[in-house]
């Protein structure tokens, strides 16, 4: 009766409340909505063959007691463990000749529904008798024998599950012969076929909206619960599932449910300061209620039993229905990407997590609105501690037991556990600090203001002077604002620095707009595709792995480069190095030119003669050039015995033109195989050496032996040789000697140390003559080196053994179309432009920052009308002033302007210390929460981003918003 | 009489910066009627908050009905307010809860006594008839006159049948016509309660429905008037108040005699000014006037045809009980609101004419208004409360002389928040006489002080008109500023 009484403020309170429990369930469900998107993401992802639930056995018949039908049973009972929809079987027997054709042959049930008929008709159901065939690629075939019969040509469809089953249909692979039907395919008179391998397969595809959030930990068991059913009665069974994309989405959504704290804790600490806010403004009847019951003879405890009751009420009704409204948000979110509504809102906030934070919120909002009801409003000041005090500096103590604790990463918060919570609760209880702190600076400022405006006109220091002399609810106004417009920064900055963060992200891991790598599939070499550099500027990049001898082992990716390739790194952030890349490209360049002497093939030479004359034992001779695209071939004489020989090779194209930098002699390799035999049959080690002289002629009279070779002087050379020594013959080369300038992070050495690097097994020493945090594209230690110098000194070391392998390209304007084509399609083409959208339009990423940008929505907007609740309150609270001022006959405008100059000193004052609150959990949560919009590991750590422009005019909104009503409010003063 | 109901030894209630009890000793016997008077600011409500348990003392004993309230807690607090205790606020509106019924209200009030839902209903009802509100049992006290709230209040004070019943002023809104009605219904009703009763008023008139009387000055018992016989009360160490009027500015007395009899003598000041006598009013030109006023709030029609002259160089008084629209008229007077109907001039102006910011150049030039309950900007002190005024009428003025006048010199820089209610509106009316207005409206200004500050205010409102030949209009329906008044307007 006493609400209803009361009906606006009460609706004020109520509102506060209701948005509160409104974004808390809608944060859950929009939450949870985005995390099951992601998991059908992820699945939609996959390979349709990978997409599926397998149980699959391999074997001949007789590996097995149970027959076809006997297995059948049982793979199906174990997966229906795991899926209630029926397996698709499938026969595939090993390649083989039958009736005289060499095919893929087997079957599926419910052939028609995966398969697209290219000619003739689909085949009927297989029988012992007669079994139709459907042909998948290749030449046409017919199998002689009466009982098959091949009545169409037909290629699998995209989605096929079992398509892994006969590997690629391209190439030199047989054709594919498919029956409908595996119990007639297996019933049929095969000729030994009880002979013939064979796989039983029965899967079951996983559509990607089959799958949710909430089962992934379920059937995470229920897969082992089937494998161990399955292996319990066959250990050639065997199951398959795509358990690391589950285990990945679960780690990601998990991480992303995590950080929703940040965001929860926030959302938690702004409404509950709002309906302080609101609150406050019942508080005057409230003291009415306590003064009238204390009259009535009610003790304290049935004062605040009242309040409590009151409060309670309200807190439930209110936060029912912004409950109700909430999760209808979510539902709407859920259905909007596709996510059935009912699941989603069960699986959220009808959990015992979800049920136990809103009763938890619920409790704490009835404890601070019936604190804010019933406890005198503090008054900061002096060295006096009130309980604000007390709970800011445990508060404190909190974030700085947090911060000693170190960062949350995104496996510290996979892992769970207290640290990520508490680091992710760190908005709202720095905000909480900040807001007590503001609340101690504001007496001293607004003394300070009413100091400066005392000689002012009347209204302004009538104002002033209310302000600094009764600051009362004031105080509860800017705390308020360093709470709202906090958040609000925060959530701005917070999204711009998440989103700048996936810029910043594609940029590392592809530091040029396009990369290209070998095909491992393929096996195409950049150089062997050739032509990049038609397409742009065209960089091409040494990237190995490589550790520091000595130093611990350390690890690190080797990164050789152009130095106009390092100078203009996509990527590179000026917080990495205290140099720039053009400074460190500049340190790296060498004092000459860096090239592998040697001598030079003619551009038409299709065959090269090496006149030589050998004394000694035998050894293999191999040549090895370097040709014009910087890759290396060799050009193999064989193995020679004594005597005078010219031996010829055939110059390959890609070697004409090339240069000879070096010449291999190796051991035989009968001699070595014997070699080895004979050690496998001994503990001793075996003599194992060739030794004689090579003589090769002037041309290599300047040549150097290493590995067991010495020169003799004019081109000729003695030789040991065994199989452990690398024996080669090579000019001496300009840089020889020399350690490599390198670039590395901190963890390789410091600036000057010489650092033997291991890169492929071999050793080369580089000096360090610059360190850097971060080196795009490299996760962890880097080596950064000059592409020419290292591959001197690489190819120095071990002739022929190092040669770029990826290249960064620029393209022209239109040629990026054409790596989609031959011959570029060959290589791994990777899209700086497509990573970062992949990035960005990852459903975790994207929910991370609409929940952000939703956040600070809702905190401008409670900003916008703290600010109106304080023109009303001042309307309330400064009634009798104002009366009294215009009683004495200041005009209205002149009233108006002392209401507007309180309100705006007021939110000037809370804004611009929420600005900074902003500003410093921004700084912190960036720092300490080091997970990314898709809520991964940032690699490059994020950089806080305010997006100024976008602050200033967020705020410049919430006051013109705030200002409408606070007009319209203030016509009243008349 | 009986033994004593309440027993209060040597009672002081320090505050940060002022005194109010200094070691007050009273005794009072079960049944009585005790009335206390009193200036403002000597105590009397803080004697009362004690009593009530609202407040504890700084030292001292007190003891109700035996019970010693210094060490009453949480329920048992609670219980001697529910059961033995009645309180009557001086503000009654503060009494009534505004969302519930008259009759509501004392069902609750009977059901925390612990009377039954029926019992109380009816008892409700018997006693809303019993002070005349039976046919208004179901209005909100929003619906009420003031006197009818206030009776509303005694009912709900007095309804579960308390042995002490304490009322603070329980008239200072009142007109003399329903305060007389309040006093004998509170006599009657603590008669049929059985209550010990304890009054404080500044009201003469409450007088005479008391057993006894006492004078509080200064956090200490002054004197006692009981079966017309009045005599000073000695304190608790020799404590004993000479009457100022005695002592004629007098600082240092001459004490002489033996046990049984003491003589004081003195030697008056003789540099006190005398108080010239006021020459008799001149009627000067009409500074305000209403013609064919009409007013109206929502139904209730407040005037219908009102006209009035308000002459410079005199006072006016305008009279009227509760709820006849004196407020009403002087905010009308001042272009605080506007008339359903007919004109309102002020100086020549036609105040509907103009609007809000004309009618407020003109408050700030030539009108002076002390608002009833003296709403000043509490967070400034009484200095700063003149100051700023001047500074708003951009006029040059002296705010310590002002509030010399009113006799606030000594408090001139103490905030007005821990000034009484009686000191505000002291200071109220000095803030008004120092503009030297053309035109001065007070609303109640003596509602809350004593009778010597009651007079010495009034006889300041007829000096300022003489001197200044303002127009003077006072609501009120003090006989001390009616005694004061050129010309009385009443209303109702």
């Amino acid at each position: 009766m006493r609400l209803r009484a009361h009906a606006g403020r009460t609706l004020l309170v109520g509102l506060g409340i209701a948005a509160g429990a409104g974004v808390l369930a809608a944060t859950l469900v929009g939450a949870k909505a985005v995390q099951d998107r992601a998991v059908q993401q992820a699945l939609a992802a996959l390979q349709p063959s990978d997409r599926s639930v397998q149980a699959v056995w391999s074997g001949v018949p007789g590996q097995s007691d149970l027959p076809l039908s006997g297995l059948d049973r049982v793979a199906r009972r174990s997966l229906r463990l795991v899926s209630a929809d029926a397996p698709t079987r499938v026969i595939v027997f090993r390649q083989a000749t039958w009736g005289g054709a060499f095919v893929n042959l087997g079957a599926v049930d419910g052939l028609a529904r995966w398969i697209v008929l290219r000619s003739g008709r689909l085949p009927r159901p297989c029988t012992r008798e007669d079994c139709e065939l459907v042909q998948i690629g290749g030449a046409p075939v017919a199998p002689k024998l009466p009982f098959l019969h091949v009545v169409g040509q037909a290629a699998l469809k995209p989605g096929a599950p079992f398509r892994s089953y006969f590997g690629a249909t391209v190439g030199k692979r047989p054709p594919i012969l498919l029956a409908d039907g595996v119990r007639g395919l297996a019933a049929t008179p095969l000729p030994d076929a009880v002979t013939i391998a064979r796989t039983y397969g029965w899967v079951v595809p996983l559509a990607p909206r089959s799958v949710h959030e909430w089962q992934l930990a379920a059937i995470a068991g229920r897969l082992d619960a089937a494998e161990n059913r399955l292996q319990s009665i066959s250990d050639i069974f065997s199951l398959s599932a795509p358990t690391d994309t589950f285990d990945s989405v679960r780690a990601s959504t998990r991480v992303a449910g995590q950080r929703l704290l940040v965001l929860g804790g926030d959302a938690a600490v702004l409404l509950l300061g709002f309906a302080v806010l609101a609150a406050a403004r019942l508080r005057r009847e409230q003291e009415a209620v306590r003064r009238r019951l204390t009259w009535l003879g009610a003790t304290r405890a049935q004062v605040v039993l009242v309040a409590a009751v009151e409060v309670a009420g309200l807190t439930l009704v209110a936060g029912a229905i912004g409950f109700g409204a909430g999760a209808g948000a979510g539902a709407l979110l859920a259905r909007h990407l596709g996510s059935p509504a009912s699941p989603i809102l069960a699986h959220s906030l009808l959990t015992w997590g979800a049920l136990g934070a809103g009763a938890a919120l619920a409790v704490v909002t009835t404890a601070v609105l019936l604190a804010a009801l019933v406890v005198p409003p503090l008054a900061f000041g002096g060295l006096r501690l009130t309980i604000a005090d007390v709970a800011a500096l445990g508060a404190l103590g909190a974030v700085l037991l947090a911060l000693a604790r170190g960062k949350a990463d995104a496996s510290s918060l996979t892992a769970g556990g207290g640290t990520g919570v508490v680091l992710l609760l760190l908005p709202a209880l720095v905000l909480f600090v900040l807001a007590v702190a503001a609340a101690r600076l504001l007496t001293p400022l607004l003394r300070g203001l009413e100091w400066a405006g005392r000689r002012g006109r009347p209204s302004l220091r009538a104002a002033l002077l209310s302000l600094a002399r009764a600051p009362g609810q004031v105080v509860l106004s800017v705390a308020f604002f360093v709470v709202s417009v906090g958040v609000a920064l925060f959530a701005v900055a917070y999204r711009a620095t998440l989103v700048n963060g996936e810029a910043e992200q594609a940029r590392y891991a592809v530091p040029a707009p396009y990369v290209l790598q070998e095909d491992l599939a393929k096996l195409v070499t950049v150089q062997q595709v050739g032509g990049l550099s038609a397409l742009g500027r065209a960089a091409p990049v040494v990237r190995d792995s490589g550790y520091v001898t000595g130093n611990g082992g350390r690890g690190f990716t080797l990164l050789a480069l152009p130095p106009a390739a390092l100078a203009g790194i996509d990527g590179w952030r000026s917080d990495f190095s205290s140099q720039s890349p053009a400074v460190l490209a500049r340190l790296l360049r060498p004092t000459v030119t860096p090239e592998l002497r040697g001598f030079a093939l003619a551009v038409g030479a299709r065959r090269f003669t090496l006149p030589l004359e050998i004394t000694g034992d035998k050894l293999g001779i191999t040549l090895v050039v370097l040709d014009r695209r910087g890759d290396f071939s060799d050009l193999s004489f064989g193995e020679l015995g004594p005597g005078r020989h010219a031996p010829t090779v055939a110059v390959p194209p890609a070697a004409r033109g090339g240069r000879v930098v070096a010449v291999r002699l190796s051991f035989p390799l009968y001699a070595a195989f014997a070699a080895n035999h004979r050690d496998s049959g001994t503990s001793l080690a075996v003599n194992d050496s060739a030794t004689g002289t090579i003589r090769l002629g002037g041309r290599f009279a300047a040549w150097e032996g290493h590995g067991g070779v010495h020169a003799a002087g004019g081109g000729t050379f003695r030789y040991l040789l065994n199989r452990a020594a690398d024996s080669i013959l090579r000019p001496h080369e300009p840089l020889e000697g020399d350690a490599v300038p390198v670039v590395a992070t901190p963890g390789v050495g410091r600036v000057g140390d010489t650092v033997p690097l291991n890169v492929g097994g071999t050793v080369i020493p580089g000096e360090i003559v610059a360190t850097t945090r971060y080196v795009p594209s490299v996760s962890g230690d880097a080596v950064v080196a000059d592409l020419g110098t290292w591959l001197e000194a690489a190819n120095t070391a071990d002739p022929g053994s190092t040669a770029p392998e990826e290249v960064w390209l620029h393209p022209k304007p239109g040629a990026a179309a054409r790596l989609a084509q031959p011959p570029y399609d060959s290589l791994v083409v990777t899209s700086q432009r497509a990573t970062a959208a992949a990035l960005r339009a990852d459903p975790l990423a994207r929910g991370s920052v609409t929940l952000l940008l939703a956040t600070a929505l809702v905190a401008l907007a409670l900003a916008a009308v703290g600010i109106v609740l304080t023109v009303v309150g001042d309307l309330e609270d400064e009634g009798g002033v104002l009366l009294d001022l215009s009683a004495l006959g200041m005009p209205p405008a002149a009233l108006r302007r002392h209401v507007l100059i309180r309100a705006g000193i007021v939110a000037a004052v809370g804004i611009g210390l929420g600005v900074a609150a902003g500003a410093i959990v921004g700084g912190l949560v960036v720092s300490v929460v080091t997970v990314t919009a898709g809520a991964a590991d940032a690699l490059p750590p994020l950089a806080l981003v305010f997006d100024w422009p976008v602050v200033l005019a967020a705020l410049a909104a919430v006051l013109v918003v705030a200002a409408v009503p606070s007009l319209v409010v203030l016509r009243r003063l008349r | 009489m009986s033994a004593a109901a309440v027993e209060a030894r040597d009672l002081f209630r320090l505050y940060e910066s002022s005194v109010a009890l200094r070691g007050l000793s009273l005794d009072v016997a079960q049944g009585e009627l005790l009335v206390v008077f009193g200036p403002s600011g000597s105590g009397k409500t803080t004697l009362l908050r004690i009593l009530a348990g609202l407040d504890r003392p700084s030292a001292g004993t007190v003891t109700v009905f035996g019970r010693d309230l210094r060490t009453l807690r949480g329920r048992a607090l609670g219980e001697y307010r529910r059961r033995t205790l009645g309180y009557a606020d001086q503000h009654y509106d503060r009494a009534l809860a505004p969302e519930l019924s008259a009759r509501a209200f004392l069902s609750l009030r009977l059901g925390l006594a612990g009377v039954g839902r029926r019992e109380r209903e009816a008892e409700a009802d018997r006693l809303l008839e019993r002070v005349g509100l039976r046919d208004r049992a179901d209005a909100p006290p929003s619906e009420l006159s003031g006197g009818q709230q206030q009776r509303g209040a005694l009912c709900a004070a007095l309804a579960h049948r308390p042995r002490l019943f304490i009322a603070d002023e329980p008239t200072g809104e009142l007109d003399a016509a329903n305060a007389s009605q309040v006093y004998t219904l509170i006599r009657d009703l603590a008669r049929e309660a059985g209550a010990t009763t304890i009054l404080v008023s500044h009201d003469a008139r409450s007088a005479d429905v008391a057993d006894r009387v006492l004078q509080i000055r200064d956090g200490r018992v002054s004197s006692e008037v009981s079966g017309g016989v009045t005599q000073s009360v000695v304190n608790r160490g020799g404590w004993l108040r000479l009457p100022e009027e005695l002592l004629g500015g007098a600082e240092r007395a001459r004490i002489a005699g033996g046990v049984g009899e003491i003589s004081v003598s003195v030697e008056p000041r003789d540099d006190r000014p005398e108080e010239e006598p006021l020459p008799p009013a001149e009627p000067g030109p009409v500074v305000a006037e209403v013609e064919g006023l009409e007013m109206r709030y929502r139904a209730v029609e407040v005037f219908d045809g009102l006209g009035l002259r308000l002459p410079a160089g005199a006072l006016t008084v305008i009279t009227g009980p509760s709820g006849t629209g004196k407020s009403t008229l002087l905010h009308l007077l001042a272009g605080l609101r506007l008339p359903t109907a007919g004109d309102v001039r002020v100086l020549g102006h036609a105040l509907e004419r103009l609007d809000a910011t004309e009618r407020a150049a003109i408050r700030r030039e030539s009108v002076g208004l002390v608002a009833q309950g003296a709403e000043l900007v509490p967070f400034l002190t009484a200095r700063e409360t003149v100051e700023l005024a001047l500074a708003l009428r951009g006029v040059e003025g002296d705010a310590g002389a002002a509030l010399a006048e009113v006799g606030l010199a000594q408090l001139a820089d103490q905030r007005v928040a821990r000034l009484s209610s009686g000191e505000r509106q002291r200071v109220a009316v000095a803030r008004a006489l120092a503009a030297r207005p053309k035109l001065l409206l007070a609303d109640e200004p003596t509602a809350r002080l004593d009778e010597a500050n009651a007079r010495a205010v009034a006889r300041l409102l007829r000096r300022l008109a003489r001197s200044s030949g303002a127009a003077v209009a006072v609501a009120s329906h003090d006989p001390l500023v009616i005694e004061q008044a050129d010309a009385t307007v009443a209303l109702g």
